[in-house]
């Protein structure tokens, strides 16, 4: 019973713990001096608590000034490391170093809460780089520990250790978590932003872009990132039609391709016959605007564009993970070409490329219909010694030439941009299409993976006959790449290196990725994808008709308040003291007791009073200290079988001899 | 409000019992009626911290920033539970007071008993009487003492109040408080009780004690050397008779003692109101006679006392003390 006064040092190092603990994740993100400078912040202040160094309290005036001093040196720096850019970086930067001079003066119970709560407010800084599963549970484990400091320090009992408090602590976030759920789902999501999203908020992204260098799949060849996952409705297609297509590259330097505005026009309507496909498309943010479906796709969404070269264009950049809806037929005919694009479907840059020039004049020689001279192309692909790899040898000089002839070994942009570079030789408009080809299935949940290892490049091109058709040279080099998929086509090196493939090691590790990305996809579905528009289908769907933001918040406040009811009834359940058949045995001798003179006080525990009554009758001792021992051993120590003992002890004493 | 007069019956044996009285009619017990919850300032922190991160989750359409918000919003209703949870359900089992002299602590010892499963954590136990006047102005918190009341237990907590002046001092009004386990909320509830602490006169005033007011039978007649029942030596002090010193003994061993006599005849004294009339102010002559009982009490004498209205024979002893003491406590004219 003592007045707790200020913070001791246990609280002061559970501080210091919630602080790093939170800041963990931002570890790499940081400079360097900012590490060591918390780090040494914090030093200081463990070492103040031990007595080791002098605190800038009160008594040392010169720390204080010291303290000052460091504050403005951390704003300076924190400006130069960012370069005057106070966007989320700095501004966590700045957060944390304040959090760091903070700590120093962790000394009335207002700072120790300021601190805290801080803490809780670190864990949302860290959602801005990452929200996976990964980083909820840490969310989980940090609100948790520092739940227990505000616990410990809220309690004057030293039997209530740090570990007790971890316990309740967890109880109490345990119990707070279904109020989460309800509220994440139910509270009315508005769409953002308020404000505007800071400047650097997208980091690097893996992903296709506007240009074709050879090299840059390759690159995405090796990357086990997702792109997007798909969901059918039914049926999917067949492996060899999966062809996801994206940008579309219309002019080259000879070296590197990109899209130019030919082909920005509205598009015109597609001539489609065989299955539908409907599906759902959930896409990894990737910064530019187009989305990915299967060629060619036949119904959209009202505010997605679709371009006269048939890429998809969502409104804005994908910078969040977006869900889209797309219905897309496998037969098809795309319309005629106009004269703009037929010219830029033909030109080629002048003077390069003389040897496959001079190809392309053979093989138009040797046969005048424009299928001849594809058929002959694909057989040279196919007869000459061409290898699919990863790790093709490097290109120098005329890099057309030099595949063609020299090195014969590439990767698809290099084939597909040959190819093009053939066709546009020989007089055939042609154009390069990049996208990702095949994707895995998730036998654990029923969806495809498509990762960046899945990027693939083709060709289109234009035959008089049949408008646009889809050439893919790739498949003339490695025909299993579009059967089968990249996996098969590579010999087999991402998996855990140790692991034989197709052991039975490998196919339990890859069952376990595959349960692992099922979870990562549920989370995205409902977690990450949980935003203004699914929520209104998803209110639809329960069958809420009409609902607006007034019914949606009556609905969340009844749901809380069922669920708070539930759990006022766990937690204020109390032990009724008239049901423990030892407490009704005890007050039965009391009552005894009582009769021969000798009342209880309220005061008085069992064994003070058993003391007393011995005191004055020494002839009752024996049996009113086994009575009372019997009861203090149920009621104290858990004997709970002597409960029948007692009440026999009690039925058999009498205080009247 | 005149506290002295309302003076419950059963004050007077509770504190002449000198034990707690089993007979004692209070025992309340908190139910959901009088259990108060609000934020503490540290929970109107948390709070808007937590709309702070609402706003960035939707601008942002940051789903785990939903998320923690949620979290964080739950732990506080949760807690709301908890802390009702702190303090519904105990039960107070009344308090009593041995009589202090005006100016020191009155020391209340409170019963309170625990009959949940679970362990009640730094209850904080203040005197808070009902205040007049506009709320604004009632601010005045008297400082709580914490105590921890472990599940099925009972807990013996001691208030100390200021005693200003005689008379009865009533504990009126406790407050019990808890913020547990987070402290972003507070419980409080309030018991009152009629319990009371005798307040006597602060015992003060330079008068020697009234020789005259001793039995002409006594020390007057200067006959005390003639007695057979010579009980010991005890140390001298101010205002001792002369003629009670050992001064064979002085020569000794260079002390001053007093003999000390067992004779009731020969150490009467009556101390009346009148010894006092040297002094103006009431209290003033109450305060005397009470450092002339105190006094009385320490030579061993056997004192009576005599106020307009009340006449206490001589006698001794911690009992007729107390009744002397509890005459100028509650004195009125």
């Amino acid at each position: 019973m003592t007045l707790r006064t200020g913070i001791d040092r246990s609280h002061v190092l559970w501080a210091v713990l919630c602080l790093s603990l939170a800041l963990i994740p931002h570890a790499g993100r940081f400079s360097l001096w900012l590490l060591v400078c918390f780090g040494a912040l914090a030093a200081w202040r463990v070492a103040g608590e031990y007595a080791l160094l002098p605190l800038p309290d009160r008594r040392h005036a010169a720390l204080w000034v010291v303290k000052q001093l460091l504050a403005v040196a951390a704003f300076i720096a924190i400006y130069i490391t960012y370069q005057g850019q106070l966007g989320r970086d700095a501004g966590i930067a700045l957060l944390t170093a304040l959090l760091g001079l903070k700590m120093l003066e962790l000394q009335h119970e207002r700072d120790y809460y300021v601190v805290m709560f801080l803490a809780y407010f670190l864990v949302v800084t860290n959602f801005f780089y990452s929200q996976t599963i990964t980083t909820a549970l840490f969310m989980l484990v940090i609100v948790v520990t520092v739940t227990a400091g505000l616990v410990r320090f809220n309690t004057s009992n030293p039997a209530l250790g740090i570990r007790a408090c971890m316990v309740l602590a967890t109880r109490y976030v345990a119990q707070a978590l279904p109020l989460m759920v309800v509220a994440f789902f139910l509270f009315p999501r508005i769409p953002g932003p308020l404000w505007g999203l800071p400047q650097d908020s997208g980091g690097a992204v893996t992903g296709l872009s506007e240009e074709m260098t050879i090299g840059h799949i390759t690159e995405l060849g090796v990357s086990d990132e997702i792109a997007f996952r798909v969901a059918f409705e039914g049926e999917p297609p067949p492996a060899r039609q999966l062809y996801w297509r994206g940008p579309v590259m219309w002019h080259t330097d000879g070296r590197s391709w990109h899209g130019g505005d030919i082909g920005d026009a509205a598009a015109r309507p597609v001539t489609a016959g065989g299955r539908t496909y409907r599906y759902t498309v959930t896409l990894e943010p990737h910064e530019r605007r187009w989305m990915f479906g299967i060629e060619a796709v036949t119904r959209l969404d009202e505010d997605v564009r679709q371009t006269s070269d048939y890429r998809l264009l969502a409104p804005r950049p994908v910078k969040r993970r977006l869900r889209y809806t797309l219905e897309s037929r496998v037969e098809y005919r795309l319309p005629d070409i106009t004269p703009e694009e037929r010219a830029a479907a033909l030109a080629l840059p002048p003077g390069a490329h003389p040897r496959t020039h001079e190809l392309a004049a053979a093989l138009r020689a040797r046969t005048p219909a424009d299928e001849g001279v594809i058929t002959q192309t694909l057989r040279y692909f196919n007869e000459q010694a061409f290898v699919y790899t990863l790790t093709p040898q490097p290109l120098r000089g005329d890099s057309v030439d030099e595949f063609l002839f020299n090195t014969r070994e590439g990767f698809c942009e290099h084939y597909a941009a040959a190819f093009v570079t053939l066709m546009r030789a020989a007089g055939i408009p042609a154009r390069v299409v990049t996208g990702y080809q095949g994707g895995e299935f998730n036998s654990v949940s029923d969806y495809m993976i498509v990762r960046q290892r899945d990027a693939h490049a083709w060709a289109e091109v234009f035959l008089a006959e049949r408008g646009w058709v889809r050439i893919d040279p790739t498949a003339a080099v490695a025909p299993e790449r579009v059967s089968l998929g990249i996996n098969e086509a590579l010999p087999q090196q991402r998996l855990l290196p140790m692991l034989d493939a197709g052991s039975a090691a490998a196919n339990a590790w890859r069952q376990v990725a595959n349960a692992w990305d099922a979870l990562n996809y549920g989370w995205s579905q409902w977690v990450l994808g949980y935003t203004p528009k699914r929520q209104r289908q998803l209110l639809d769907d329960a069958g809420l008709e009409d609902w607006d933001y007034g019914t949606l918040v009556i609905t969340l406040t009844l749901a809380l308040a069922a669920l708070m009811l539930g759990l006022a009834f766990l937690v204020l359940r109390q032990r009724s003291e008239r049901g423990d058949p030892a407490v009704i045995a005890y007050r039965q001798f009391c009552r005894k007791l009582a009769r021969a003179g000798f009342e209880r006080l309220p005061f008085e525990g069992p064994n003070d009073f058993a003391r007393r009554v011995c005191r004055e009758r020494s002839d009752l001792a024996a049996d009113v200290l086994l009575i009372t021992d019997t009861y203090t051993a149920i009621r104290y120590a858990g004997a709970k079988l002597s409960r029948t003992r007692l009440s026999e002890l009690v039925a058999e004493f009498t205080a009247n001899r | 409000m005149n506290a002295d007069t309302a003076v419950p019956p059963h004050a007077d044996t509770l504190i002449s019992a000198g034990v707690p009285s089993a007979a004692l009619p209070v025992r309340q017990s908190l139910d959901r009626r009088r259990v108060y919850i609000f934020l503490t300032r540290h929970g109107f922190m948390l709070g808007s911290m937590v709309f702070v991160i609402l706003l960035g989750s939707i601008n942002y359409d940051n789903a785990l920033g939903y998320l923690l918000t949620f979290l964080l919003f739950g732990l506080l209703l949760v807690t709301m539970l908890h802390t009702y949870r702190n303090l519904a359900g105990i039960a107070y089992l009344g308090a009593e007071a041995k009589p202090v002299f005006a100016g020191e602590p009155a020391a209340f010892v409170l019963g309170f008993d625990n009959r949940g499963k679970a362990p009640r954590h730094s209850v904080g136990i203040a005197y808070s009487p009902p205040r007049a006047g506009r709320w604004w102005r009632r601010r005045r918190t008297h400082r709580a003492v914490l105590a921890n009341i472990g599940a099925d237990r009972l807990a013996r907590v001691t208030l100390h109040l200021p005693s200003t002046r005689r008379g009865w001092l009533p504990l009126r009004r406790i407050r019990l408080t808890s913020t547990f386990p987070l402290g972003i909320l507070r419980a409080w509830a309030y018991f009152t009780d009629p319990a009371v602490c005798l307040v006597y006169p602060r015992p003060q005033g330079s008068l020697p004690l009234p020789v005259d007011g001793l039995a002409a039978s006594s020390v007057m007649g200067g006959v005390h050397h003639g007695h057979d029942d010579f009980a010991g030596f005890r140390p001298y002090h101010a205002g001792d008779p002369i003629r009670a010193i050992a001064w064979k003994n002085l020569a000794r061993a260079d002390v001053l003692l007093v003999k000390r006599f067992t004779s009731g005849a020969a150490e009467r004294i009556v101390l009346a109101w009148a010894h006092s009339a040297a002094l103006a102010d009431p209290e003033a002559r109450l305060s005397q006679l009470t450092a002339w009982i105190l006094e009385a009490e320490r030579l061993g004498l056997h004192y009576g006392l005599d106020l307009p209205g009340t006449q206490i024979p001589p006698a001794t002893g911690a009992a007729h003390r107390h009744l002397c003491l509890k005459a100028l406590a509650l004195f009125t004219r």
